[in-house]
């Protein structure tokens, strides 16, 4: 299903900003809202996970019901998850195309990675200190 | 041990009456003295016009605005851009340059004290971080009273000891140097969205007009024995027919300090305007002067208007907003609770224009009326006027007839009709400029002191060499030469130090801030005052403890206390 | 013992009445800060990294600070193509320190304004800012407009020392004399308690802005029926009240500069403003994210002339967002080493940006391990603006405050780690 992405602030988000690798901060980043009639249209049930797939990339992450996001429309907080589906141009102003881009989402088996993870998928070396 | 030996100086010194003496100058440590060692470094000034090092007693260079005003014009930081060379930093800015470019250009042209035009207390700190990057001149702050709560509820109930009160602590916790201010209860009424007409309008919601918010601030900064006077930018600026307020304004000061003046006007060119609309508008600068010769407790400063393009920039905020329905160029606007305004807006002035052709005029005019120099000194209000690195321009055209005639063949040809510039022959003499640029500053200021602002013994070692032979140049001539010569110096001399030579900074300098600290006793102490604390409790977005700006902001600070019967 | 007035350097609202109970050296209780900023006091210890470490060849070791400082000093005088990135979290005496360190090595310096309120700052060189200090909407306002942002979440004291709820010297009953318009395309906590919610479609914002500078140039007739999801009668009733209010202050976030149109949506937005003090008495302010992001803005632009995205490789001072700007550069694989101050670009830059980060040199300077920690060289604890050391910030409307110290921790400030690096960088090139 195709759904138009948009990601932000979250209270809790910021509350764990100095804890990005606990893991909080893993759960309230990689929690994606979206409508109950999209999620029930998707067939997601309560501990299901959903890949969100665009050409920029990919993520899974799970899924938590928000009615107050009209539908058609998921959003994730600003985090390594949600910058996995944000391309690198800028329109020439410096600004990402951080809101407003496409994805399809999928149900999927796949875990949530852990930040770690995510960024040793980008090439670097996981700090377990 | 610091020493330098310049010789073959020719001083003009205006306090000390030395005009065009060839004199060997000693420095040592930093101040003038009458012998050095042989260690001493050795420089030949080669018998050019040696002055004491420059002083602007008004431009905007460091603060909240003044950087907005930066961050906002790129294009205006492309247009002034440097690369870096020896140990100068990369610079930007064309009419609002860098801290560092503002402090490097003061130094090739000589200037070694310069007063910030406007600083809002609430944003003191800003100014003094960049103070700190403005490194080779000595700076002090003018602290914005204009629309500030405290005092106008104070001018209401009369209250002129509390007034000075307030103004002793808000000097000493922001480390402000003296009392500016701005169209004067003008930016509280925009805090609205509106204006004041008149000095006698009333401020909507504090009952007071500004003619009361200048008499008592004038009474309140002599009873601090502050150094500077009152430094009142009028209200009405830019209008049309706005000298009658200027006039009016001149009628409120009354005579109370013996050493200098005791009220300065700055910028008079923007308020000498006659007619009633920018269709019949004229230059009113006969009888400001007329007015001004007859005050001798009054001085003032030119705010020269130059062709050319420039950015604007004042505390006077529903002026910059006019300038934007006029000209709809991007502004910028920034009201600071509780105190004062400021606008932001790039201007052009066009000498095919005839309002601007007048302005043009009208600065001229101030300077060449004046019948003493020591009462008008040379500024632009910098940037407003004209940035700062033109002044030579004006000292040209104070000089010589001939260049304003030459300029006036490429102006607006009704600009005769409506100005008397063209029928002034004065042409100023050296003696004259040197006192305009820097002896009558350090006098207005209150820093002759410091020893600042001239060079007998116990000066401060601030000397600037200008390649001029005064005696073998004729200035009505060959304006052209003395335009060049203004722009750098063969050396410039802070504090003993050689900073400049050729208009290339040799050394990195540590600069110092001068501020005031009024002795206030307990009784006036605002610090404990409950009403006081009170109020800025309930109506300020900050907390009174985090207000005051500590000392390390001023890590060369020169405090200069006063006694006050506080 | 007690600390009164400490300030929180979270978030652009600059908390400075913050109360910070230390005992024996620790943060044991914070009064009067949100959740983000108790928890940026109270959570502090217990995750601060202990020391420097450095990966090499895919493993990770504990270092010495002297190690690390000498490490990063090679590396930097390798690199031909520096970039200096982060500093919102830094003091102004920090920034200044790394816009300094960027002239000498020729490096660009950018800001987390590149990917929060750049957009906002070009759109403020092309009109200009008519603004104001916080004090000035709390005593003043009537209106207030929160456009694009979700002040509940991102700033959560913003609307109750600032703006909705606090009486002011003009405002007796905040409750009753004040009205809260909110505008977004979704709900959130803020439009909850909003007096009136506009939804707009995503990407809409300019239009919406569009219609209603029409409205207020009376050409109202020129603007359709419904304009992105907006009744036409609601942005009549908007424009009206907006016109009508004696002072109305807009705030916007993200919710703008991010979406398609971005500096654009910003502004049409200044362009409204300019337009209603036509009318009455509008300000502007753009929600700044970081507690010190508009500090950097400051300190960049008094020593290089641009407040950020600024290349310093040809000896001047060079600024173009889009070609000198911190994603660009990175999506480019153009600098050959990345110096990360007090921000965490993993975690909030495109990961085409982290991916990179990977293969070039990255060193870190940041308290805590965070995303950008998993891609970097080298990373150097150092001290906390407003916990364990003291500097200039500037607050969302430009107002400086100086932090406090609360606890003395034997962690470096990133002032002090800045200035080792540029002496240490000096005296090898003043050799050359």
């Amino acid at each position: 299903m195709n759904f138009l992405f948009n990601s932000g602030r979250t209270v809790n988000q910021g509350s764990y900003i100095d804890k990005k690798n606990s893991r909080q901060y893993q759960d309230e980043t990689s929690c994606c809202r979206m409508n109950p009639i999209d999620a029930f249209r998707l067939g997601i049930q309560k501990e299901n996970r959903i890949s969100l797939e665009n050409e920029h990339g990919s993520v899974v992450c799970t899924v938590c019901e928000d009615k107050n996001l009209p539908e058609g429309q998921i959003f994730l907080p600003l985090g390594p998850y949600a910058n996995q589906l944000i391309p690198g141009t800028t329109q020439s102003t410096g600004m990402p195309d951080f809101k407003s881009v496409n994805v399809v989402v999928t149900l999927t088996t796949e875990p949530v990675a852990e930040v770690g993870d995510l960024m040793k998928a980008c090439g670097g070396v996981k700090y377990e200190g | 041990m610091n020493e330098i030996l310049l010789k073959n100086a020719c001083v003009i010194d205006p306090i000390n009456g030395v005009c065009g003496e060839l004199i060997d100058l000693c420095m040592k440590d930093g101040w003038i003295t009458d012998s050095v060692s042989e260690k001493a470094l050795i420089l030949d000034a080669q018998g050019y016009l040696t002055l004491p090092g420059g002083i602007d007693s008004h431009s905007h260079v460091c603060g909240t605005k003044v950087n907005f005003g930066r961050y906002m014009s790129p294009n205006d930081m492309r247009a002034g851009r440097e690369v870096s060379r020896g140990i100068m930093h990369p610079i930007s800015g064309y009419s609002v340059p860098t801290t560092y470019a503002n402090s490097y250009r003061y130094s090739a042209m000589g200037y070694t004290t310069i007063l910030e035009g406007a600083m809002a207390p609430l944003e003191a700190r800003h100014t003094h971080e960049e103070f700190m990057a403005t490194p080779l001149q000595d700076m002090m702050a003018n602290t914005l009273f204009d629309g500030n709560w405290n005092i106008m509820e104070a001018v209401h109930n009369k209250d002129l000891k509390r007034a000075a009160a307030i103004v002793g602590w808000t000097l000493s916790a922001v480390k402000g140097f003296g009392i500016k201010l701005t169209n004067p209860g003008g930016t509280e009424a925009w805090g609205w969205g509106n204006d004041i007409q008149s000095i006698h309008e009333e401020v909507p919601d504090f009952g007071v007009t500004p003619a009361e918010i200048i008499t008592t601030m004038i009474q309140a900064n002599e009873m601090l024995n502050l150094p500077h006077s009152v430094h009142l930018h009028c209200n009405n600026l830019g209008m049309p027919g706005n000298y009658a307020t200027t006039l009016e304004t001149m009628d409120l000061a009354p005579d109370l300090n013996e050493k200098r003046q005791t009220l300065y006007l700055t910028h008079v060119q923007f308020h000498s305007y006659g007619g009633s609309t920018w269709g019949d508008m004229d230059s009113r600068t006969e009888e400001i002067s007329k007015k001004l010769a007859a005050c001798p407790h009054i001085a003032i400063d030119m705010g020269q208007v130059l062709f050319g393009r420039t950015t604007t920039m004042t505390a006077d905020g529903p002026m910059e907003w006019r300038l934007y329905t006029l000209h709809h160029n991007k502004w910028s606007n920034h009201d600071v609770e509780l105190e004062t305004g400021s606008g932001i807006i790039p201007v052009y002035y066009n000498r095919k224009n005839l309002v601007n052709s007048i302005m043009w005029a009208i600065g001229l005019e101030l300077a060449l009326l004046a019948r003493d120099p020591w009462k008008i000194m040379l500024t632009t209000d910098n940037p407003n006027g004209a940035p700062f690195v033109r002044y030579p321009e004006i000292i040209a055209l104070l000089m010589s007839q001939k260049y304003r005639d030459a300029v006036s063949h490429t102006i607006h040809p009704r600009t005769e009709h409506r100005v008397p510039l063209f029928a002034l022959d004065r042409e100023l003499d050296f003696y004259e400029i040197a006192i305009m640029t820097r002896a009558a500053q350090a006098k207005a200021l209150g820093i002759l002191d410091q020893g600042k602002g001239h060079l007998g013994f116990d000066a401060r070692a601030d000397v600037a060499v200008y390649p001029i032979h005064i005696d073998s140049i004729d200035p009505a001539r060959n304006y052209t030469e003395i335009e060049e010569a203004f722009k750098k110096t063969l050396f410039t001399i802070k504090g003993g130090t050689l900073v400049t030579r050729d208009g290339e900074v040799i050394v990195e300098e540590k600069n110092r801030t001068f501020w005031v600290d009024p002795q206030i006793s307990e009784e006036y102490d605002m610090t404990i005052d409950q009403q006081f604390r009170t109020q800025f409790d309930h109506y300020y977005s900050v907390r009174m403890n985090n207000y005051p700006v500590s000392e390390n902001y001023i890590p060369r600070g020169v405090c200069i206390k006063t006694k006050t019967p506080l | 013992m007690k600390v009164e007035d400490a300030i929180c350097a979270f978030c652009g609202c600059l908390c400075d009445d913050i109360v910070v109970e230390v005992t024996d050296n620790q943060i044991v209780s914070v009064d009067n800060a949100c959740s983000l900023g108790s928890a940026r006091f109270l959570e502090d210890q217990e995750n601060r990294l202990k020391g420097p470490i450095r990966q090499e060849g895919g493993e990770w070791r504990d270092i010495s600070y002297d190690e690390a400082i000498d490490a990063t000093v090679s590396l930097l005088l390798e690199a031909d193509r520096p970039l200096l990135f982060g500093w919102s979290s830094s003091a102004t005496e920090t920034q200044a320190a790394g816009a300094h360190l960027a002239e000498l090595i020729g490096a660009v310096i950018d800001s987390t304004t590149t990917v929060c309120h750049g957009p906002s700052i070009l759109a403020i060189q092309e009109v200009g800012h008519p603004g104001c200090t916080l004090g000035q909407v709390k005593n003043r306002a009537e209106t207030i407009i929160y456009w694009g942002c979700n002040p509940i979440d991102a700033h959560p004291r913003h609307m109750s020392r600032y703006s909705t709820y606090p009486d002011g010297f003009f405002i007796k009953n905040a409750f009753r004399d004040r009205q809260v318009i909110v505008i977004d395309i979704r709900k959130t906590e803020s439009s909850d308690i909003a007096d009136i919610f506009v939804q707009i479609e995503p990407g809409g914002d300019y239009a919406v802005l569009s219609a209603l500078r029409m409205i207020v140039l009376g050409k109202g007739s020129l603007v359709p029926e419904t304009v992105f999801g907006v009744a036409k009668e609601q942005l009549l009733h908007i424009a009206n009240l907006c016109k009508k209010t004696r002072f109305g202050a807009l705030f916007f976030g993200l919710g703008i500069t991010m979406s398609r149109g971005k500096h654009k949506n910003v502004r049409n937005a200044i362009e409204l403003i300019d337009e209603l003090n036509r009318h009455t008495k509008w300000t502007i302010t753009p929600m700044r994210g970081h507690g010190n992001v508009y500090g950097s803005n400051e300190a960049f632009t008094w020593i290089s002339g641009y407040p950020y995205a600024i290349d310093y490789s040809r000896g001047i001072a060079f600024y173009n967002p889009g070609e000198t700007s911190a994603v660009d550069i990175l999506r480019r694989k153009e600098c050959d080493l990345c110096l990360i101050v007090g921000s965490d670009p993993g975690a909030h830059l495109p990961h085409i940006c982290s991916s990179y980060l990977a293969q070039i040199p990255t060193i870190v300077i940041d308290p805590y391990p965070n995303a950008t920690t998993h891609l970097a060289t080298i990373q150097i604890p150092c001290a906390i603006n407003g916990i364990d050391a003291a500097g200039t910030t500037y607050r969302m409307d430009g107002v400086p405050i100086k932090t406090r110290k609360v606890i003395t921790t034997r962690y470096q400030c990133d002032r002090d780690i800045i200035h080792t690096l540029y002496e240490r960088v000096k005296a090898v090139k003043g050799h050359e």
